[in-house]
């Protein structure tokens, strides 16, 4: 696998995911290991830090793995609408009339 | 290809599964000794305690003497009390006497008649999960000053760290069970591989890179798309051109 020119784009940006999101190491290796991943949690953790790099199929599963942990955090509270409101206030059919 | 590959991993991670296990008498050995500490630190307690907190029940419980033991046992028998509520808002909780403090009704009569009037309790917390309280008592109202206060804060971070390991089975179990069905699913998407391979005349690298193209494309997380896979509803639908 000689140099994929991106190598570092895509480390950085899995690095960055995985602290804005507050992952540990641990827990994202534990499901990249889930997926099949073949690398050491050390070495990933060398990797994440720039120390080494990984073949790059290494380097999606990993992706792949960070993306799915991202997936399953707890959705951003959302803004309602008007119509939310009222449906919500008045209940959901005619039997309303509040 | 390392045979058994991840085999030193997989030690590490059960001796890791071991180590965060101490046993039920360890975890009571450290409780006592913390609530020494938390006594000897505060010059203005008659007594202190340290109770690990599960489920708003008590695994362990350190007190330096029965007193001690007697307000604590009354907050959870009667359901209220400083520690109680030090736990589960995660905050430190000061009753400066219990003869006029209104939060606590039923503890604070209890607490007084046994002849407390003053508890400090701050939470023991482990990330964000609170795993206990700590807590001086003292027979005068009004005992803890701010400097009080600052040292057992302080102490209750080191005890959290400490304690942070004691914590029970219940992680161990959690634990394997992760790795459990991590293995589950790393056997699933091993499988799913095979039939990839077989079916599309792939190498295992490149079944792997069509499985990751294809959970990708598809949006279904790669544990469900592998064990369709396997179960036989994944059909080789377009796969790789």
């Amino acid at each position: 696998m000689a140099g994929f020119p991106y190598a570092e784009e895509q480390r950085a940006s899995i690095n960055a995911a995985i602290v804005e999101a507050g992952f540990s190491t641990g827990e994202v290796w534990l499901h990249y290991f889930s997926l099949s991943g073949e690398v050491e949690e050390y070495e990933v953790e060398a990797y994440l830090a720039g120390l080494i790099p990984l073949p790059p199929l290494e380097c999606d599963l990993l992706a792949l793995a960070v993306n799915e942990m991202v997936d399953d955090l707890p959705p951003r509270r959302r803004a309602r609408f008007c119509d939310d409101l009222v449906r919500a206030h008045t209940g959901s059919e005619d039997d309303a009339e509040q | 290809m390392d045979p058994f590959p991840l085999s030193s991993e997989l030690g590490a991670t059960l001796g890791r599964i071991r180590g965060l296990t101490l046993t039920q008498e360890t975890a009571q050995h450290a409780v006592d000794l913390l609530a020494q500490v938390a006594q000897e630190t505060t010059p203005n307690a008659v007594g202190a305690g340290v109770s690990l907190i599960h489920d708003a029940e008590r695994t362990s419980v350190g007190a330096t003497d029965a007193l001690v033991r007697t307000a604590d046992d009354l907050q959870y028998s009667l359901g209220e009390g400083p520690c109680l509520t030090a736990w589960s808002t995660r905050s430190p909780v000061t009753v400066e006497d219990t003869a006029s403090d209104s939060r606590f009704p039923a503890w604070n009569v209890a607490a007084d008649a046994a002849g407390i009037r003053a508890c400090f309790s701050v939470p023991l917390m482990r990330g964000r999960d609170a795993i206990g309280a700590m807590k001086v008592y003292s027979t005068t109202p009004a005992a803890f000053d701010e400097s009080d206060r600052t040292r057992l804060r302080s102490l209750s971070v080191a005890a959290s760290a400490l304690l942070g390991h004691v914590q029970t089975t219940d992680t161990s179990t959690r634990i394997s069970r992760e790795l459990r069905e991590s293995l589950r699913s790393r056997d699933l998407v091993g499988i799913a591989k095979g039939i990839i391979m077989q079916r599309e005349g792939l190498t295992e690298a490149e079944a792997l890179a069509s499985l990751t193209a294809r959970a990708r494309s598809t949006g279904i997380p790669f544990r469900r798309l592998t064990a369709e896979i396997v179960n036989g509803h994944g059909t080789s639908e377009g796969s790789d051109a």
